[in-house]
């Protein structure tokens, strides 16, 4: 790692991250308040009533929400487009910058003109990647914490579980920046790393989503890292399925270093 | 003499484009060496070559005594390098890039001021972003960039681009200083003039290999310039048959020869004739670089 890369990477996210964080909180404390909008503690019935699509969009049958109340509508903020579309554009725009973009602007001749491992850069690029992420993270767990004393719901609220759905979201968040970052390290161009890297995220999510609404392709839920991302029962029960973690554990590291290796051996040109 | 660059059968393919093939090359410590060519001839792939960002399909790239891709992080601490057409971080001021980089180096900008000031940047210009700097002042900050931390080898792929001719001349001088002072400078362009002014030495890389590498001084002297010459009277036992003279048409008192080398015999007997006028082609490298394509061209 080298830290003159990632302090030069993390003061080049400060404004992208500032306003994202600030999203985060924001939507974090959104959550909580509209509890009441949608049942309050009768959400029972409204979640017996959403449409499957809904159902297999927030991965939760009927059942799961039984007894939860709030801590099992506020777990749903974690599942929401608005949070996977941000935590993804970010760890996606961060991979694609980090390397592919650096080709394209030819910005890459300087870094590598100085003694620095190619392996360097990746590592300390991937790395400030990572705390970004962090950061995201525990802004929304501000804003989840700040809602949630706001709306009264400290009591029906068990927010220490939700520190454990951070976590399953940061290693989802890493597992796509490893593939991004794979990508970033084949590509010359980062227009066209972005929009592979989107295309997988997008359609490793849809995978997931037709799997659980779908029959026939249940048994190809497991091939999407969404899979492993299960916020609401891991709020519901305060336990990440250990499968979970040594899946997107597996899939950060190894694309991580099919990423290093690739970058150490191409071409720049 | 110690060898700074050696390249040997050096080739590199893109898929079934030819980049470079085979090429020779050898630069000597302290020379100022210039590297010529037609765009697409070579010059930019062999640069990233030797920069250790090409893996070359075969042969082999030494630099500094190493192997250019296995090395290159051991071998940036001795080098400064000048991309063509150099990115630079839009969103950072001047000095912000300069300290970046000189951080990277982990070297002290020892050069810095000096360059800032010959090069003509002030501290006002670097306290702009770089993305409000004209085509000029990018060309001279990635300069700056490149030499402040007084590298042993300089590479340089075509510095004096966006350059006015006082700047062109400025650099330069600094090119040489830093010549004599021992660092070898290896610069690739296609501006004859300005590599025939300044350059102790000189390969022209044609096609992707190398045609020719020898002192700018050599070149000249091996060029065949046309000589005519009047004669003060008819002289019809002057010796013509001498190594310098090619060949020879009489034209009365009027000679037209075409010579190469040491031409000192030749004067020497024209003297016994008197010279009434004479004119000397000069020996350009332009003419020297043209007649190495025009045979390329003829497929010789």
């Amino acid at each position: 790692m080298n830290p003159i890369i990632l302090g030069k990477t993390l003061l080049g996210y400060r404004l992208a991250l500032l306003l994202m964080a600030a999203a985060m909180v924001g939507f974090g404390m959104l959550i909580p308040s509209t509890y009441d909008a949608f049942g309050g503690r009768y959400f029972e019935d409204f979640a017996r009533n959403m449409p499957k699509g809904l159902q297999a969009f927030l991965k939760s049958e009927v059942g799961s929400f039984v007894g939860s109340g709030a801590q099992g509508y506020v777990s749903t903020g974690f599942r929401h487009p608005i949070f996977l579309i941000v935590g993804a554009a970010f760890t996606i725009a961060a991979a694609s910058g980090a390397l592919a973009r650096e080709v394209e602007r030819r910005t890459i001749y300087l870094i590598l003109s100085r003694p620095t491992p190619r392996y360097e850069l990746v590592v300390s690029r991937f790395l400030g990647m990572a705390l970004g992420l962090a950061l995201l993270l525990a802004a929304m767990m501000v804003g989840t914490t700040a809602g949630v004393a706001l709306s009264q719901l400290s009591s029906s609220v068990n927010l220490a579980r939700f520190v454990l759905v951070a976590a399953n979201a940061f290693l989802l968040l890493i597992a796509l920046g490893g593939v991004a970052f794979f990508i970033s390290a084949l590509a010359s161009d980062g227009g066209k790393a972005i929009a592979l890297s989107a295309g997988f995220a997008v359609a490793s999510f849809f995978l997931d989503f037709l799997a659980g609404l779908w029959e026939p392709l249940r048994s190809l839920g497991p091939a999407s890292i969404y899979h492993y991302y299960d916020p609401v029962n891991v709020a519901i029960t305060g336990r990440v399925p250990i499968l979970h973690v040594a899946v997107l554990l597996a899939v950060a590291a190894a694309s991580f270093t099919a990423a290093v290796m690739t970058f150490q051996r191409r071409d720049i040109a | 003499m110690a060898w700074v660059i050696q390249c040997e059968r050096l080739t590199k393919l893109y898929g079934p484009v030819v980049g470079v093939k085979d090429l020779d090359l050898q630069v000597v410590e302290g020379t100022f060496f210039g590297f010529l060519g037609p765009n697409g001839a070579g010059k930019t792939t062999t640069i990233r070559l030797l920069m250790g960002f090409l893996r070359p399909t075969a042969g082999k790239a030494l630099v500094l005594g190493r192997d250019a891709w296995n090395e290159k992080v051991f071998l940036k601490r001795e080098m400064g390098f000048l991309p063509d057409y150099p990115g630079l971080y839009d969103s950072l001021s001047g000095r912000d890039l300069l300290d970046y980089m000189a951080r990277l180096q982990r070297q002290r900008p020892v050069l810095q001021r000096e360059l800032l000031e010959r090069l003509e940047l002030s501290e006002r210009d670097l306290a702009r972003q770089i993305r409000g700097y004209s085509r000029g002042m990018r060309q001279k900050l990635a300069l700056v960039q490149a030499l402040q931390c007084d590298p042993n080898l300089i590479i340089m792929d075509e510095p004096s681009e966006g350059l006015d001719p006082l700047m062109q001349k400025a650099l330069f001088e600094v090119l040489r200083e830093l010549q004599v002072k021992g660092r070898t400078i290896f610069m690739s362009s296609h501006v004859l003039s300005e590599v025939e002014r300044w350059c102790q030495r000189v390969a022209i890389i044609r096609q992707g290999s190398v045609v020719v590498v020898e002192d700018v001084a050599t070149l000249r002297t091996n060029k065949v310039r046309n000589m005519e010459v009047v004669l003060s009277r008819d002289a019809p036992e002057l010796n013509l048959d001498l190594p310098c003279v090619l060949s020879a048409e009489r034209n009365g008192r009027t000679l037209h020869m075409k010579v190469r080398g040491d031409i000192n015999p030749l004067l020497q007997e024209l003297s016994k004739a008197g010279v009434e006028d004479m004119v000397y082609e000069p020996a350009r490298l332009e003419d020297i670089f043209m007649e190495y394509y025009a045979r390329g061209q003829g497929g010789h």
